[in-house]
């Protein structure tokens, strides 16, 4: 199929970054949403007991509720805390960091990828080509299979340890000069190029 | 006074910025031993941190009327 | 629910561009990686610039709290070992559901692939590493 233009492309994924943000509240970064899934069903019991879902107002109470009997406050210094509270009910300028988003929504935006991508291969009546894929690692369905898994851990694996992936660290992350994705982006860029090198040379 | 290096994204930390008796959370974790808190402690085993994990190993729950 | 609507919009129009990007094709990753094709080399370079113009205006006019990311003991070796793997696979994290999408159903293997080895770090952290990752809440 044909793809588009390079500059359609970085609008397109500056574009999606940007609208992340502002629509959602959080920072793009696709790999940590795979945390959160796996993190959500290793702590299935446990995500129950966790009330992620509290208000800001809801955490306060409890909030004041747990300090008093954390470092036992007398009655003054208590009453010192809800007027405190109170000269604070005013929204806060700085917006206050979201809350994680839950299961569900982690899974619907990984159906929607795919469902976008089958839309776009629809329309466009083509489909990504695999030419040099095959022509590289032949047409055993054993082989591919056990090529992609393992490719597949290294990937799952490498940017949990890096803390993100293209999106993360390689959009949001470079965009606002954050060390640690500098040094990741290098990385993986680094190593994808020596890797694809090596595997043109053994084709 | 050493900092917890996780207070820029720390879900509770503008709370405990909420007003000086509150800050109790702070001088006894944040800005001293954060090693000792409960968030830290399970992120640096990978853990998943609850969004209302205390400092004290307690989970925020909704006060009941 | 606003949250959630959201969600699916961004990940429609998200794997939609991915994949008329082509970065669901392994050809195009394996070019971009071999300096065959400068296209997505490209596109992704000012990609980053128009994002760090977006991002400076944001942070001008919201003030946001993002969480910081440092360098930590696992930034270059998980970038090494995910480099290694996306020149395999040809996949980013995202990539695989868009090959999925795309009916390359080989593509399962990758995915499966990912959410085991994202399984499989955190016990291997907790036993072997323990080191600092700069943030509790990842965005």
């Amino acid at each position: 199929m044909t793809y588009w233009p390079f500059w359609l492309c970085a609008l397109a994924l500056s574009g999606v970054a940007l609208l992340h943000w502002l629509l959602i509240g959080r920072m793009f970064a696709v790999s940590g949403r795979f945390t959160a899934l796996t993190d959500a069903i290793r702590n299935w019991k446990r995500s129950a007991d966790s009330h992620s879902e509290l208000s800001q107002a809801e955490m306060l109470e409890a909030l004041r509720a747990a300090t008093i009997a954390e470092f036992g406050l007398t009655e003054e210094q208590a009453a010192q805390m809800d007027a405190e509270l109170r000269a604070q009910a005013q929204p806060a300028p700085q917006r206050p960091p979201t809350s994680k988003q839950s299961l569900p929504v982690h899974v619907l935006f990984f159906v929607a990828i795919a469902l976008g991508a089958a839309l776009s291969a629809r329309m466009a009546q083509g489909h990504a080509d695999r030419t040099l894929f095959f022509a590289t690692f032949g047409h055993s369905p054993i082989l591919l299979g056990s090529i992609l898994f393992g490719g597949g851990l290294l990937v799952g694996f490498g940017t949990r340890m890096a803390g993100g992936c293209t999106s993360g660290h390689g959009l949001c992350g470079v965009s606002r000069f954050q060390p640690g994705s500098m040094l990741a982006t290098a990385a993986f860029f680094g190593a994808g190029i020596v890797t694809s090198l090596l595997l043109g040379a053994l084709r | 006074m050493p900092q917890c290096p996780h207070e820029a994204s720390c879900r509770l930390f503008p709370l405990f910025s909420m007003g000086g008796t509150l800050a109790v959370w702070k001088t006894n974790y944040c800005c001293s031993d954060f090693t000792r808190c409960a968030r830290y402690q399970r992120n640096l085993r990978e853990a998943w941190v609850p969004d209302n994990l205390l400092p004290n190993g307690m989970l925020l729950k909704k006060v009941a009327k | 629910m606003k949250d959630s609507i959201g969600t699916l919009a961004l990940g429609l129009l998200f794997g939609f561009c991915l994949h008329r990007i082509g970065f669901g094709s392994w050809d195009e990753v394996h070019k971009m990686f071999t300096f065959a094709s400068l296209r997505l080399t490209l596109g992704f370079g000012l990609a980053v610039v128009i994002l760090a113009i977006g991002f400076s205006i944001i942070a001008k006019l919201q003030h946001p709290k993002w969480a910081p990311r440092p360098i930590h003991k696992g930034t270059l070796a998980g970038g090494l070992l995910f480099g290694v793997g996306w020149a395999v696979c040809g996949a980013c994290p995202s990539i695989a559901l868009v090959q999925l999408g795309d009916g390359q159903w080989l593509a399962l293997w990758t995915l499966l692939g990912i959410v085991a080895g994202n399984a499989l770090y955190a016990p291997i952290h907790a036993r072997f590493f323990q080191f600092d990752s700069g943030t509790c809440s990842p965005d």
